[in-house]
């Protein structure tokens, strides 16, 4: 099922009303890729014009990549598509000389980050990253499911 | 970096329909039935179903037979004379000497409810049309 999505057309101050701009998006990875992006704010839309900034996914690490002590970016896998996930050091880290922990390729891991566009590439500024049970994975897949219904149907 | 992403099949799909697969990426979910470190290949069931993979790719590993195993890679579509069949075969096994699955990523996923998980996947494709 195609989310259709649409742009809102209700002005930018009105925004906030919609619960989805407040509170990290359980989409699919395939859909954060399908999302339309706004013009004037660092959102996007999706399905029957509600409007996200933030996401949290639910994936398989196929690709870790230590660019540097303050940065690492990994490739998420949820079945539906692959999305980069770019996760920065905190200071205390970075100050540190112990090299901060990075999550092994394979790793089931529940992100949540701000989604943005980077040179024509959608990805995830990771905020928060935890490992987690295979079983946890489905279940994110049930919840996305869910939550696509409510926003194909029910208008912003 | 443009990687495909893994579409969850099971191995009775892909033993029923070996070709209908080949050169995609998918995720294949089984029990390690056989690993010969040798030659790089390992054997996955699922029921009756049986898939061989090659895990060239996946790099130093600790195998388990017994253990559940999820992995990501590609089909590929091999003669049959390049192949040799399964080890320590169990009877009524279903196999294709066809493909192989040249993994890249591999996971433990003892405990998983794999009753629950086929019916999610089914969800998942009929929501997605996939």
């Amino acid at each position: 099922m195609n989310l259709n999505n649409r742009p809102c057309m209700r002005p930018l101050s009105d925004w906030g009303l919609d619960p989805m701009f407040w509170t990290p998006a359980k989409l699919f990875i395939g859909d954060l890729h399908a999302a339309l992006p706004s013009e004037s704010a660092s959102a996007f839309f999706i399905g029957n014009q509600h409007v996200f900034r933030s996401a949290e996914l639910v994936g398989v690490l196929v690709s870790v990549d230590t660019r540097s002590s303050k940065m690492t970016t990994y490739h998420v896998d949820d079945g539906t598509g692959v999305i980069l996930c770019v996760c920065f050091a905190s200071p205390d880290e970075e100050c540190s000389q112990l090299p901060y922990q990075n999550y092994d390729l394979g790793t089931t891991v529940c992100i949540e980050g701000r989604l943005t566009t980077y040179r024509d590439e959608r990805q995830v500024v990771v905020r928060a990253m935890k490992p987690v049970d295979p079983d946890r994975e489905v279940l994110g897949w049930l919840e996305r499911l869910s939550l696509r219904k409510f926003l194909a149907t029910a208008p912003f | 970096m443009d990687l495909e992403s893994g579409r969850p099949v099971f191995i009775d799909e892909l033993v029923e329909n070996p070709m209908q697969h080949a050169n995609k990426t998918v995720r294949v979910t089984g029990i390690l039935h056989a690993y010969d470190p040798g030659v790089d290949r390992a054997e996955l069931v699922d029921g009756l179903n049986l898939l061989i993979v090659d895990t060239q790719l996946l790099g130093v590993h600790k195998y388990n037979i017994g253990q559940t195993y999820q992995l990501i890679g590609a089909i590929s579509d091999v003669h049959n004379d390049q192949m040799s069949p399964p080890i320590n075969l169990f009877e009524e096994a279903q196999y294709s000497l066809d493909i192989v699955l040249r993994a890249r990523v591999l996971r433990e996923v003892d405990g998983l409810d794999m009753a629950i998980y086929r019916k999610t996947v089914y969800a998942m494709r009929q929501a997605l049309n996939c």
